[in-house]
């Protein structure tokens, strides 16, 4: 196994990084905060015309045929400078449903729009009773002729208030919590009774809570054969935590550098509050977490594609349980040692802590990956 | 550890180890091993694993990153890794020779004469000669530049005085790495200079010390008008602090358990626990079904995981040329603490059983994290406390102020 990056993949982190220090200064993301969108649909593009969102798709549908590995560099990166623009939800959660189970006809209808940077997508996958099983589908499809009625509701859709495609799933058989009988719809935007209510998330970005009461789509719009989408949506949640993982690096990087930079300007006592070993310690055991949670998220970066699944689970659960517990330490101490002005809305230290409460809690929080790690067959 | 991670050359390093230690492992001795190389105790420990270390070396997998010209095989670095992983999960005795082989044998190589290197490196890998460190005094621990034994040039010879402490396996040495003071006008560190000492020499006294395990292992040295040849000193006068740094950094590498089987991170303590825990009960069940304690076992098989990959990131270049001394500073700070709380939660699993002494008869697991608990402080104190390690890295790798 190689850890080391290719020229090509270190080019790709140093363009990134100066795009997304230029393009998408905090001050970007403390502006959008109060648009609707909470993101730009020009800078979108750009994106896609970079060949960012293509980096994730195979060349047969489109795509540059990139690996995980080179996703994670974009994200750490995106992390770093809390670009808010929807890259997991259009580009890893619905679009690999599509890619995975969808049709060649579909891959034409809804990736090559996407790969373009003319639309956004949206997974409306989570329900209330279910916390992070996927299989938790109480939303039901009921065939009708040749077309489904949908009837239910899911929450935390991200970017399900902006997306011009969403795709959903719903019971066409089976009880909530099994494998068996779960279906992938995919709906435009302007399909009827689809009702949107956008929600605001801690971090100052936003989501959607998506009620479907009656609502009838043609037969044509299910991805995939009926019934058979648990384990597509079962990789979707392995790669929405590594991609957490990987944007949590970034978070964690750039609040020890604003944390330490703090420490050698801020003045107490007559000279640099760094010099005071009870803080250079804490700010060295948030270096320490930093890197241990690097290791693993390179290691679930990498492990993420296997196609073992037991491999692939071991690896992200790790990696997610580290980010959990390395992400809120360092983002904590962080505020911590910023004093006072670490809790105002004024300082950027803030944004990046509770980013990180919301990557902590997308994908399966550390509870539940702790639970999936120890119930390999090895404890 | 996953095989599959490996080159192809460290892949058949690794075939090879394993089965070398699944086919040799040792039989039980019939007396108490050590746990590490800090406790060794008794002629009769200290020979067993003399043979040990023997039997590991005439099979190839010892001193395989040195050159062969100096008794090694070679390997690039990282392979005598892949033997202490072997080791580890092997469960098999560790290395004795260990300052000879990650303090001293490193230091050699990189700054000796060619004489040096042809007269101590082979040795040190057979365990012919045994080595010990005499850095610490009653006076200088973390304040290590301060060292008071002196070296005073006379003719040909060097006289040595004065007191070393903390000397592991000081009653076997051949040869100690020794820290002098050969100025006593030089400002502290500049006057320091950094000798191979022979051990056998008259007027070289060593009294064991007890530890908190009632193990021995530590002893003290004492010195008085010790004469030795001028030739004993590695580079020039004055270079010894220059070196000593260099050696603490081998030392760091080597408490990660990268040498000679440490097992500190080497994947089998993780092993070791769950095994306890499917030993002792809690309410009327194996520990290891309760959520509580599988909650905490789990945990820390991710903080094992998350070191055994900065282990293999700090090898490779590219993923640490941002701040690339960080991982192997981090390594032993970060290694010991772990081992510490490993042991921790061991005794939390044995409840009421965590009182038994170590050896006792119906002792959970023999009494090994009673012991390893107690032990774990040597790591996380010696080769430079935990404290004065983050002094380091906040100064050095993050650039903080130097502290008040």
């Amino acid at each position: 196994m190689n850890f080391d990056l290719t020229p090509d993949q270190k080019l790709l982190e140093s363009t990134v990084a100066s795009f997304v220090k230029k393009e998408s200064p905090v001050t970007r993301f403390r502006a959008l905060r109060e648009d609707p969108v909470g993101y730009s649909k020009s800078l979108w593009k750009t994106m896609a015309e970079l060949g960012w969102i293509g980096l994730a798709f195979p060349e047969s549908a489109g795509g540059l045929g990139g690996s995980f590995v080179d996703v994670a560099i974009l994200l750490e990166q995106f992390g770093a400078g809390l670009l808010p623009e929807p890259y997991v939800a259009s580009v890893l959660s619905a679009g690999t449903a599509i890619l995975r189970a969808g049709s060649a006809e579909q891959h034409e209808a809804f990736l090559a729009p996407l790969l373009a940077g003319d639309t956004s997508l949206a997974l409306a996958w989570a329900e209330r009773g279910g916390r992070y099983d996927p299989t938790w589908v109480e939303t039901a499809a009921t065939k009708k002729g040749d077309d489904y009625v949908l009837q239910g509701e899911k929450i935390f859709v991200q970017n399900g208030h902006a997306a011009d495609v969403i795709v959903v799933s719903a019971r066409t058989a089976g009880a909530p919590g099994d494998s068996d009988g779960i279906s992938l719809f995919v709906l435009p935007r302007e399909t009827e009774g689809l009702r949107i209510t956008p929600v605001k998330t801690m971090d100052g970005q936003r989501a959607a809570m998506i009620k479907l009461d009656g609502v009838i789509v043609p037969g044509a719009s299910r991805l995939g054969p009926e019934g058979a989408a648990a384990p597509v949506l079962d990789e979707i949640m392995d790669l929405g935590a590594a991609a957490a993982c990987a944007e949590g690096l970034g978070v964690m990087r750039a609040a020890l550098a604003m944390t330490v930079d703090y420490l050698k300007t801020r003045e107490q006592f007559g000279m640099k509050i760094g010099t005071f070993q009870a803080l250079q310690h804490r700010a060295v055991d948030m270096f320490i977490r930093t890197e241990l949670a690097k290791s693993t998220s390179i290691l679930a970066s990498i492990k993420v594609s296997d196609p073992d699944p037991a491999a692939r689970r071991f690896a992200v659960s790790a990696a997610k349980v580290e980010l959990a517990i390395c992400g809120r330490y360092v983002t904590q101490q962080a505020i911590q040692l910023h004093g006072g002005i670490g809790i105002t809305d004024e300082h950027d230290i803030g944004l990046y802590f509770k980013r990180m409460h919301v990557l902590n809690a997308l994908f399966g929080d550390e509870e539940h990956h702790l639970a999936r790690f120890a119930a390999q067959p090895a404890f | 550890m996953d095989p599959t991670r490996d080159t192809e050359g460290k892949r058949d390093l690794r075939e090879r180890a394993r089965a070398f230690f699944r086919d040799n492992r040792p039989s039980d001795p019939g007396f108490k091993l050590p746990q590490t190389f800090l406790e060794v105790e008794s002629e009769e420990q200290f020979l067993w694993l003399e043979a040990w270390q023997k039997q590991v070396y005439g099979a190839g997998l010892l001193g395989v990153e040195w050159p062969v010209a100096y008794g090694g095989k070679g390997l690039p670095a990282g392979s005598q890794r892949v033997v202490a992983e072997e080791m580890g999960r092997a469960g098999v005795p560790f290395i004795v020779n260990r300052i000879g082989l990650d303090w001293a044998g490193p230091t050699i190589l990189a700054v000796g004469t060619e004489e040096q290197k042809q007269r101590y490196l082979r040795n040190i890998l057979s365990c012919d000669e045994v080595w010990c460190q005499g850095f610490s005094e009653p006076g200088a621990g973390s304040d290590l530049a301060s060292l008071r034994t002196s070296a005073v040039r006379k003719g040909d010879h060097y006289i040595v005085n004065g007191h070393k402490v903390w000397t592991t396996q000081a009653l076997w040495a051949d040869f100690m790495i020794l820290l002098a003071r050969t100025d006593s006008n030089a400002p502290k560190h500049a006057g320091i200079s950094y000798f191979l000492f022979p051990m056998k020499s008259k007027g070289v006294s060593v009294r064991p010390l007890v530890k908190m395990t009632g193990e021995g292992g530590f002893n003290q040295v004492l010195f008085e008008d010790v004469e030795v040849p001028a030739s004993c000193l590695l580079a020039g006068e004055g270079d010894g602090w220059r070196l000593a740094v260099m050696t603490l950094a081998f030392e760091r590498g080597a408490s990660e358990g990268s040498a000679t089987g440490g097992a500190l991170a080497s994947g089998g303590e993780v092993a070791r626990l769950v095994a306890l825990a499917k030993e002792v009960s809690r309410d009327g069940r194996p520990s290891s079904e309760d959520p509580v304690m599988r909650d905490r076992i789990a945990e820390l098989a991710i903080e094992e995981e998350a070191l055994l990959a900065s282990a293999l990131r700090a090898r490779v270049p590219g993923l640490v040329e941002e701040r690339p001394l960080a991982l192997p500073f981090l390594s032993k700070l970060v290694a010991t603490e772990f081992g510490q709380k490993l042991a921790a939660v061991g005794q939390e699993l044995e409840g009421p059983l965590a009182q038994y002494a170590f050896g006792a008869e119906r002792a959970a697991d023999g009494g090994h994290f009673q012991r390893a608990y107690m032990n774990s402080f040597g790591f996380t104190i010696g080769g430079g406390t935990s404290e004065i390690q983050r002094n380091l890295v906040g100064e050095r790798i993050l650039g903080l102020p130097k502290s008040t």
